[in-house]
């Protein structure tokens, strides 16, 4: 049995020091979920204890069929969406979904750029941000995320790819490359 | 043809562009920049999954809501007596009382005093006749007359280490000492606590109960706690923690 076995198995017996090896080990990833997922950081904070409670309470469950991270990984996205579900964010994100609304604002927030790409999903309303989480940094299919969110396929694309138009003005100095031919600035295309 | 809707060019970054895209987007500059720029976007997203920051939680708060969910077992007491328990609680607290001592020389030494400065503080701090670390000494110097039973020593163990923890978070959230060269430091000090912490958590799996190494092992993870808050702190803006 190797080391992260033995520590997995101590922590299932309820060995407080393998559950902190444990933590200390994967939080700065599971925590990182969290904070993406959510956005606001003091909900977050919340969420991630919740998360981290899930993670032991489930532990005995835990086969090895996977890396641990990844199986907590898992536990982590599904612990946040419910308790942004509860929130009655996600309740709002599944509207938003359903009835297409999240729209991209074309050049309205051409001089606002973020800095980062974790600052610019702060700027995507709570369905856009998730799925563009789910799908292009967690690594999710839209079937997974459909099955998540309780949406349609179609439903998740149309979602993520509105998303993807907005991170793309909002990023814009970190996703264009410019050449001395081209012009000095984003310029969408006209439809 | 017209320009590609932003939205098409946002969905053809995995690919499955119909043959009269192909065709526009061959020869259409404004076009096929966007579509690498959405592809780059799409990059940098992926990367994102890489990146790691301070923990949310703290292990304190953990810890007291494990508790309470009756996660954590309980610890048996021990069977050893006489000679035996004085020499663990011994052992304990002299560890308790090193890296008590130890953790307040850092702290200072972090904020800004000179090495000497800071165990002259270290050592003033401990003087107090009632607290944990005043307590400690007297053990470690041989006088067990402030506790009763081992469960009591335990105690006083237990109270200590939370302060220190306490304290570490503490200096972590307070020590105005950054410098422009702080990040680097603070990973090479990472890298080393991680190190320990992988060989301490295998001599724990060798000899779970032995309590020097215990000690250790906690203070160690409480080192790099309050190192991985104080990077998340000490990087420039706009950089973010992915690697150590």
């Amino acid at each position: 049995m190797g080391t992260d076995q033995l520590t997995i198995q101590r922590a299932i017996d309820g060995d407080e020091r393998a559950m902190r090896a444990l933590w200390s080990l994967h939080a700065p990833h599971i925590d990182a979920v969290v904070r993406r997922l959510v956005g606001d950081a003091e909900d977050a904070a919340d969420i991630a204890q919740e998360v981290w409670i899930q993670i032991f309470r489930a532990l005995p469950t835990y086969r090895g069929e996977s890396q641990f991270g990844t199986w907590a990984h898992r536990i982590a996205v599904n612990r946040t969406l419910n308790a942004l579900r509860r929130t009655r964010r996600l309740a709002k994100l599944e509207t938003e979904i359903n009835e297409d609304t999240a729209s991209v604002e074309h050049g309205s927030d051409r001089s606002m750029l973020a800095a980062t790409i974790e600052a610019a999903t702060q700027r995507l309303s709570p369905g856009a941000r998730t799925v563009f989480v789910m799908h292009d940094v967690e690594g999710y299919t839209h079937e997974e995320i459909a099955s998540e969110l309780g949406i349609t396929t179609g439903g998740s694309k149309s979602q993520l790819f509105k998303a993807r138009a907005k991170l793309r003005k909002l990023l814009a100095h970190l996703v264009d490359r410019f050449d001395s031919e081209s012009d000095s600035g984003y310029v969408a295309p006209g439809c | 043809m017209s320009h590609l809707a932003v939205e098409r060019l946002a969905e053809l970054v995995e690919g499955d562009a119909v043959a009269v895209e192909r065709e526009h987007l061959s020869g259409c500059p404004t076009c096929s920049r966007e579509l690498d720029a959405y592809r780059r976007l799409v990059a940098l997203a992926s990367e994102e999954r890489r990146r790691i920051g301070p923990p949310l939680t703290t292990w304190s708060e953990l810890s007291a809501c494990l508790h309470s969910e009756g996660l954590v077992a309980i610890k048996p007491a021990g069977r050893v007596g006489g000679w035996q328990a004085a020499l663990v609680v011994g052992r304990r607290a002299a560890v308790a009382l090193l890296l008590l001592g130890s953790g307040a020389v850092v702290g200072r030494f972090s904020a800004g005093l000179t090495a000497r400065q800071a165990m002259s503080v270290s050592w003033i701090g401990s003087g107090a006749p009632n607290d944990a670390v005043g307590m400690m000494r007297n053990v470690a110097l041989g006088s067990n007359s402030a506790f009763e039973s081992p469960e009591d020593a335990l105690l006083a163990l237990t109270r200590a280490q939370t302060d220190y923890e306490r304290a570490a978070a503490y200096l972590a959230m307070h020590d105005t000492s950054t410098t422009d060269g702080a990040a680097d430091q603070y990973r090479i000090r990472l890298a080393a606590l991680d190190r320990n912490a992988q060989a301490l958590i295998q001599a724990l799996n060798e000899s779970p109960q032995d309590p020097v190494i215990n000690q250790i092992y906690l203070a160690t993870m409480g080192a790099r706690e309050a190192t991985l808050n104080k990077l998340g702190t000490a990087l420039p803006v706009g950089v973010r923690l992915s690697r150590f």
